[in-house]
């Protein structure tokens, strides 16, 4: 899997060395203007935002950026040691109205979900891991995101909760084990999924959420889901998987046996 | 990124060649900015070599849009690709500015325009 990975201090002259380590590297991969342009573009609004906002003290940080290509994707991991930020969880209303009155702020997140395939953000410790996804073939997405999987993490007492939004299928799947491996690889044990804002999963996604629990299990960890509407109750029940797994109708249910887990 | 500026009669165009990010944007605002601050008020901003656009130098035009109108000056943006013009259009900024296709286009346009 080639990568490249580049690490710069947080000021906003070095933006230059990641796009042009970008630009480079997908030169020599063979990617599209297009995928090269709007991935730099994408990098440029994070790696900004960082920069402007991520930060509560005047010390120089380093911001950490991976750059790595997997069949069909590129992907671009943006690690920095700010304050907690989820822009996948952020709104990104459409811009609108004069020049006199429009103000700027958004418009770099409206960019980033229109321009990237999939965002997905993790705080792992004391650090923001957001990282881009760009397809590389097919057709180009002209505004992406609606239907795009969006991943969110956070922890609430020692319980790490993850939320899964949009379609959960093969194209995404292995993505998100990648995620929740790296998660647990970094000790996490009691995981709590919520699903309210899954639109849809397939057989690829159930082996992925079964692949989880039992890694958890290896560890002596506890895997459980909540947030599951008609829709996605349905496929649990049609594909045979709804007995796998711990479901639970609520949060603090759910909070409740992690927390009896642990003891 | 480079900017060259090319004075045609009262229209001082403005070339770009580059990317306009983070890092490149606050330079152009204030290259910008200086030549409205000394009196020129017709500005064409030619796109013709820009790669990209991001937030930040939409930021940008934004400020200069509104500088330009306070000093009652006309700005045109020429010579954007079909690349950047899709960002114009996902950042809703194409009715925001005049558009025109070419350099001489927009030079022509704005010395027949009012103002100073």
């Amino acid at each position: 899997m080639p990568n490249e990975e580049v690490r710069i201090v947080n000021q906003l002259a070095e933006i230059g060395k990641v796009v042009d380590l970008l630009d480079a590297f997908g030169r020599r991969h063979g990617l599209s203007e297009r995928v090269r342009h709007d991935t730099s573009i994408a990098v440029d609004e994070i790696v900004s935002n960082i920069i402007h906002h991520s930060y509560r003290d005047d010390a120089s940080h380093s911001i950490n950026v991976r750059l790595s290509l997997v069949p069909d994707e590129l992907h671009v991991e943006i690690v920095d040691d700010g304050a907690p930020f989820d822009p996948a969880a952020h709104d990104a209303p459409r811009p609108s109205g004069s020049v006199t009155d429009r103000s700027p702020g958004g418009l770099g997140l409206h960019l980033v979900k229109s321009l990237m395939d999939n965002v997905c953000y993790f705080r792992l410790g004391d650090r923001n891991h957001v990282t881009l996804i760009k397809k590389t073939t097919g057709p180009a997405s002209v505004v992406g995101g609606t239907s795009a999987l969006r991943l969110s993490v956070t922890t609430e007492d020692g319980v790490t909760i993850v939320g899964i939004s949009g379609k959960f299928d093969s194209s995404v799947a292995r993505e998100i084990r990648e995620r929740l491996t790296q998660l647990i690889g970094a000790g996490t044990k009691r995981i709590l999924l919520n699903l309210y804002g899954l639109e849809y999963i397939s057989s690829a996604g159930f082996w992925a959420l079964l692949a989880i629990s039992r890694e958890l299990e290896a560890r002596r960890g506890c895997l459980v889901l909540y947030g599951i509407g008609d829709e996605v109750k349905r496929l649990f029940d049609l594909s045979g998987f709804a007995g796998m797994f711990t479901i639970c109708p609520s949060r603090e249910l759910g909070l409740g046996v992690l927390r009896e887990a642990a003891n | 990124m480079e900017i060259t500026e090319i004075q045609s009669g009262t229209v001082t165009a403005v070339a770009l060649k580059g990317r306009i990010d983070g890092a490149t944007a606050g330079p152009l605002r204030d290259r910008l900015s200086k030549l409205i601050a000394s009196g020129l008020s017709r500005l064409v901003v030619d796109f013709r070599e820009v790669a990209y656009i991001s937030s930040a130098g939409f930021r940008t035009l934004l400020i200069i849009a509104k500088q330009s109108e306070d000093a009652a000056g006309n700005l045109a943006l020429c010579g954007i690709s079909s690349e950047v013009r899709r960002l114009f259009e996902i950042a809703a900024f194409t009715d925001l500015f005049v558009i025109l296709p070419s350099r001489e286009e927009a030079i022509a346009a704005l010395a027949k325009s009012g103002g100073s």
